[in-house]
C-alpha cells in the first residue's frame, strides 16, 4: 500500500464528505463518529488504485450514511439492564420465521420478476453486476438517456410498490410469544 | 419532478458523479430534511437489495457439518523460506505487467455478484475487498472477507486468486475463500484447486478444504460437505472452532452487526452451524442462548458475555 494513501484526499474531501454525512445523519456526534469510521477504512486503501478518489470517498461517505440509516432503524430502545436469556422458542429460527426475516427481500424480488423485460434486464445489469450505463447502452443496443430512463422508472416501480418498512422488525425483537418450545 | 423522483436520480447517478456533482448532491440533501429523508428511503430499500438466487434447501442445511478432519496442524513452511517465496511470487508479476486494478469492496451486509469478462463469476460477501485487473480477467486478490467463484476453465489460461501469500489455481472448480486477518480458509465445492502455500503445493478436491494460518504457518486439511461451500450466501454461518471475537468480527462485515464480546468469552471457540436472518435482534440473541451467553444492547451494539459467573 503506498504511504500517500488515500489520507491526503480525504483531508481535501472533509468539507464535503461531512456535509453529505450530516445532512442524512443529523447528530454532530453522530457525524464524527462516521468520519472516524470513515478515514479508518481509507487508511488501508492505495490512492493509486483509485481513478478519481473524492468521488469514491464520497460514495463511501454515503454508502456508510446508509448503513448507519439502516441500523439506526434497526435499533431498539432496549438498552440497559442485562437480560437473563431463558429458553424462549420463539427465538429460535424455525423456517417460518427465516421466511418471514426474508419477506422483504422476497418482495423486492417478486417485484423485479414483475418488472417488463427491458426495465428487468436494465436494472440487473445495474444493480447486480455493478455494470456502467455506458456498458448497459451497448449491450441492450440503446442511448444511455434511455437505460437511465428504464433505471429510473425500475427505481420507481419498486419505490411506490414497497410497503412501509420497518413496522415489523421491531415486533421481533420481543420473544415470547407462547409457541409452544422445543428445546 | 417529484421529490422522489429527485432522489431515484441521484441514487442512480452516484457511480458516475464527479466531485462538482457530489457537492450539488450535498446542496440538494441540505436543501430540506425531506430530501435527504427521501434520499434515505431510496439508498435504504437499495442496500437491502440482495441478487435473487435459488432458494436453499434449508433441510439440506440444517444437517450437522460433515466430521472435521483433525489430524492435527502440520507445520508447512519454514520460517526462513517465508520472505523469499513470497518475493519470487510478487517481484516478476508486478514488473511484467500492467495492471489495470479495479477494487470490488462491499460494505457491511452487502454482498455483490461479479460477472468476469472470461465467464468465471464471483458472489462476494459483507466486508470483503476483492482486486480484480481489467487487463487480466485470470487473476484476482482478496485482500479481506468472504468469496464464492465459480470459474470458467480455461487449462492455457488457469485462474489465479492470490490472497496474502497464498495462491490458488482453479483446475475447473467452484471454490469459496475466507480471508481473516492472517487466516484463510480455502473449500471445494466442486473441482479442483491447486493451492500454493509458499514452499508446497497442494490440491484439493470437491469436499476438502484447507484452513491457513499464516502468522503461525500452519495449514490443517478439512472434509467439508460440497453443498455447505458458500453456505454464507444462504444465511449460514458455518463455524469450525472459531474463537466467539472472530465470530463477531464475521457477523459485522456479513449483515453489519455490531458485537461486542467481553471477558474470556472473547476466547471461547464455538463450532457448529448457525442459521442467520440477517436481523440482528432476532439473531444476536439466539446465537447467545447456542454459546450459553448473556447479552444486552447499548445504542447500535449488541454485547455479549459468559453467562457463567465467569466475567
Amino acid at each position: 500500500m503506498g504511504s500517500e494513501g488515500l489520507e491526503g484526499r480525504f483531508m481535501d474531501a472533509r468539507p464535503l464528505l461531512r456535509r453529505l454525512l450530516a445532512a442524512r445523519l443529523g447528530s454532530s456526534d453522530e457525524v464524527e463518529d462516521a468520519l472516524q469510521d470513515l478515514w479508518l477504512r481509507v487508511a488501508g486503501l492505495d490512492a493509486e488504485q483509485i481513478d478519481q478518489p473524492i468521488p469514491f470517498l464520497c460514495r463511501m461517505a454515503t454508502n456508510l450514511a446508509t448503513d448507519r440509516r439502516i441500523a439506526a432503524a434497526r435499533r431498539g430502545a432496549r438498552d440497559g439492564a442485562w437480560e437473563k436469556i431463558q429458553p424462549q422458542p420463539a427465538e429460535y429460527a424455525d423456517p417460518e420465521r427465516i421466511a418471514s426475516g426474508r419477506s422483504e427481500l422476497a418482495q423486492a424480488h417478486a417485484l423485479i420478476a414483475r418488472m417488463p423485460e427491458r426495465m428487468r434486464e436494465a436494472f440487473t445489469l445495474f444493480r447486480f453486476e455493478e455494470r456502467p450505463q455506458r456498458d448497459i447502452a451497448e449491450h441492450m443496443g440503446i442511448t444511455v438517456s434511455a437505460v437511465e430512463k428504464l433505471l429510473r422508472r425500475a427505481y420507481q416501480f419498486l419505490h411506490e410498490n414497497r410497503e412501509v418498512e420497518g413496522a415489523d422488525r421491531t415486533r421481533w425483537r420481543r420473544p415470547g410469544s407462547g409457541r409452544s418450545g422445543d428445546e | 419532478m417529484t421529490r422522489e423522483e429527485q432522489a431515484i436520480d441521484w441514487h442512480i447517478r452516484q457511480r458516475d458523479m464527479s466531485a462538482a456533482e457530489w457537492d450539488a448532491f450535498a446542496t440538494w440533501l441540505e436543501d430540506s430534511p425531506e430530501n435527504a429523508r427521501a434520499y434515505d428511503l431510496v439508498a435504504m430499500a437499495d442496500a437491502r437489495l440482495t441478487a435473487p438466487a435459488a432458494e436453499p434447501d434449508m433441510a439440506a442445511l440444517e444437517a450437522p457439518l460433515a466430521a472435521n478432519d483433525n489430524g492435527g496442524w502440520g507445520r508447512w513452511w519454514l520460517a526462513g523460506g517465508v520472505a523469499a517465496a513470497v518475493a519470487l511470487l510478487t517481484g516478476p508479476v508486478l514488473l511484467n505487467r500492467r495492471p489495470d486494478i479495479r477494487i470490488e469492496q462491499t460494505r457491511a451486509g452487502e454482498t455483490r455478484a461479479i460477472a468476469l469478462n472470461d465467464g468465471t463469476r464471483v458472489e462476494l460477501a459483507g466486508g470483503s475487498r476483492l482486486r480484480l485487473d481489467r487487463n487480466d480477467p485470470r487473476v484476482a486478490t482478496l485482500d479481506t472477507g468472504q468469496a464464492l467463484f465459480r470459474v470458467r476453465h480455461d487449462a492455457s489460461a488457469p485462474f489465479e486468486l492470490h490472497s496474502g501469500k497464498v495462491v490458488i489455481r482453479d483446475l475447473g472448480t467452484v471454490f469459496n475463500v475466507r480471508r481473516e486477518g492472517a487466516r484463510l480458509d480455502v473449500t471445494v465445492a466442486e473441482g479442483a484447486v491447486a493451492l500454493t502455500p509458499p514452499g508446497q503445493e497442494m490440491q484439493l478436491t470437491a469436499g476438502q478444504g484447507a484452513r491457513i494460518d499464516e502468522a503461525r504457518h500452519m495449514l490443517r486439511r478439512v472434509q467439508v460437505d460440497p453443498a455447505m461451500v458458500g453456505g454464507w450466501r444462504h444465511g449460514i454461518l458455518d463455524l469450525d472452532g472459531d474463537t466467539v471475537d472472530t465470530i463477531a468480527a464475521r457477523l459485522q462485515s456479513a449483515y453489519g452487526m455490531r458485537v461486542v464480546v467481553e471477558g474470556p468469552l472473547a476466547k471461547r471457540s464455538v463450532t457448529g452451524l448457525v442459521r442467520m436472518t440477517g436481523d440482528a435482534g432476532q439473531d444476536v440473541p439466539r446465537f447467545a442462548k447456542l454459546i450459553g451467553a448473556e447479552w444486552r444492547q447499548s445504542g447500535g451494539d449488541w454485547i455479549l458475555r459468559a453467562s457463567d459467573g465467569v466475567h
